[in-house]
């Protein structure tokens, strides 16, 4: 059993307060049925409140530092045999289209 | 968090429409009507933030009060960044541009009575007499019911483009008459409490009558449809018109008739083979309450009689013991009210139930002639049905045919069809 972290990346698209509604009950059903005991854990991330460390005198406090497209607005971590396993069970989250998930796998240290 | 405490909590059903509705309202009480599209995307904004957070970090304990407090910290700080630049709600402006006053002034607009009063504004802003109705019944669905364009256009039976193109057309107008974001009062309130009386009807019958292939929208205008209404028995400015009541008594009635009317195939059932048992007793004994506390006026609307007949129907034990004697005077005295060829059709069919079908015949040839009647099915089928309970088999099955041949929706078709099989 591996871990796999998944970045919730992206700027929302536009939905009905119906349709957010929805995919928040889905995600819901995601985590009990689909992930099914393997959701380990996640966040949000506060998109306001970013530092970025170049060295330890050079701190850029202006953040989000990167295109909004590809700010990361919070992650998971779940279990899954291999990448492609993580893969299929990340196609099935309902956040997809409202956001870009990247799955990541863990290194597993030795 | 770990998968052990990840909370499915259940969400309330439409919450997230129902307080998009709340908060529009709101933030346009404080940006002020001109600047509604600022509203709706501040209302974006928390929307998705409460996907992605209560996804992540589970569904917080009071979910109404979360999405409150955040559309709430995001017009502060919209008003901080824009206040030199943007003119906000005119009666606003002056405590916005101060920070010493911006909190205080939001915190006040965002208390649980004000919220209320920034609906009421919502719905006489959306119902205004100078807009054209079409234009009305969309905006109300937009802005009021967090209807997104392609479900307003899917409830209203049109395109998305015309929806957007009215939509931007009644903005357009309220924004050049500058019609006010208030609530009227004085003797204006009446009237204007009347168009918006007839905006809600209108969204209801739209729900209710017409069936498509997309029977959850319809029911959720039916829903909506009485949100609008309960509210205004609720707010003090508006809960002492008689009227109101005899809508909302009218929505209950019609609406505990709601899931008997449709088969397990989205197919419609004729009241007399609806099975009564079905009836949601709770909205029937509702409505006859709320039809009793609109008798105080000194004047029978026609919401009061269309909610008396409906009444009457869900008051009988079963379809023979319906009092057709008082259905036929509720329905004479709503023809002297509301002259209409469909009135006349009613009380042409109510007569065949009260006198027998020879009378109906005669008064159904006579409407025949009517231009408003001329391609509506139910004549037809109304015919058909009388000339089956005289025995004349040819003539039922050919009304029935010709029935089927006007009517719009598959609904309608399927019922006319199995009369056809039943009746060969």
């Amino acid at each position: 059993m591996n871990q796999f972290l998944i970045l919730v990346r992206g700027k929302y698209q536009m939905g009905s307060p119906e349709e957010v509604q929805k995919s928040l009950e889905k995600f819901g059903e995601w985590v009990q049925k689909t992930l099914d005991g393997r959701y380990v854990s996640g966040a949000p991330l506060e998109n306001e409140e970013a530092r970025l460390l170049k060295s330890k005198t050079e701190v850029l406090t202006d953040g989000p530092f990167l295109e909004s497209k590809e700010m990361i607005s919070g992650y998971m971590i779940i279990n899954a045999d291999n990448v492609q396993e993580a893969t299929e069970l990340t196609a099935k989250c309902p956040l997809l289209g409202q956001y870009e998930l990247e799955v990541r796998k863990l290194k597993p240290m030795p | 968090m770990s998968s052990s405490d990840q909370k499915v909590q259940e969400l309330v059903d439409h919450l997230f429409r129902h307080e998009a509705g709340k908060m529009v309202a709101i933030l346009t009480r404080i940006f002020g009507f001109h600047n509604l599209a600022l509203a709706e995307d501040v209302l974006q904004d928390t929307l998705h933030q409460a996907l992605k957070d209560w996804s992540l970090a589970g569904i917080p304990d009071n979910p109404p009060g979360w999405l409150m407090v955040v559309a709430k910290r995001k017009a502060i700080n919209i008003i901080r960044r824009e206040k030199h630049t943007r003119s906000f709600a005119s009666d606003m402006d002056t405590l916005l541009k101060s920070e010493w006053t911006t909190s205080y002034a939001i915190d006040q607009i965002f208390l649980p009575e004000e919220i209320q009063d920034s609906m009421l504004r919502m719905i006489f802003t959306c119902c205004h007499p100078a807009l054209p109705i079409e234009a009305q019944l969309a905006l109300t669905l937009k802005t009021l019911c967090g209807f997104s364009i392609e479900e307003t256009s899917s409830a209203l039976l049109t395109s998305t483009a015309n929806i957007s193109k009215r939509l931007y057309r009644a903005k357009e107008k309220i924004r050049s008459e500058q019609i006010d974001f208030s609530v009227p009062f004085g003797s204006h309130l009446r009237q204007r409490l009347d168009a918006v009386l007839l905006v809600i009807y209108l969204l209801f019958n739209e729900g209710y009558s017409t069936t498509s292939d997309n029977p959850a929208i319809r029911k959720d205008l039916c829903l909506e449809a009485m949100r609008l209404a309960m509210l205004l028995t609720e707010s003090q400015t508006t809960r002492d018109y008689p009227p109101v009541y005899a809508l909302v008594a009218l929505i209950c009635l019609h609406s505990a008739r709601f899931d008997a009317r449709i088969d397990d195939e989205n197919n419609l059932v004729i009241l007399e083979d609806q099975d009564r048992s079905r009836w949601d007793k709770d909205l029937i004994a509702e409505g006859i309450q709320f039809l009793a506390q609109s008798a105080s006026g000194d004047k029978a609307t026609t919401y009061h009689l269309e909610a008396a007949i409906a009444a009457e129907h869900c008051l009988a034990p079963d379809l023979a013991s319906t009092n057709w004697d008082r259905i036929f005077s509720y329905y004479t005295a709503l023809e002297e009210l509301k002259p209409s060829s469909v009135v006349q059709l009613n009380l042409a069919i109510v007569t065949g139930k009260k006198d027998g079908p020879a009378a109906a015949i005669r008064l159904l040839h006579q409407l025949e002639t009517h231009k408003a009647l001329e391609h509506y099915y139910l004549l037809y089928a109304s015919l058909g049905e009388f000339y089956q309970e005289t025995g004349d088999g040819p003539k039922a099955r050919s009304y029935f045919q010709k029935a089927l041949t006007l009517a719009k929706t598959p609904a309608i078709r399927t019922l006319l069809e199995k009369k056809l099989i039943r009746h060969p």
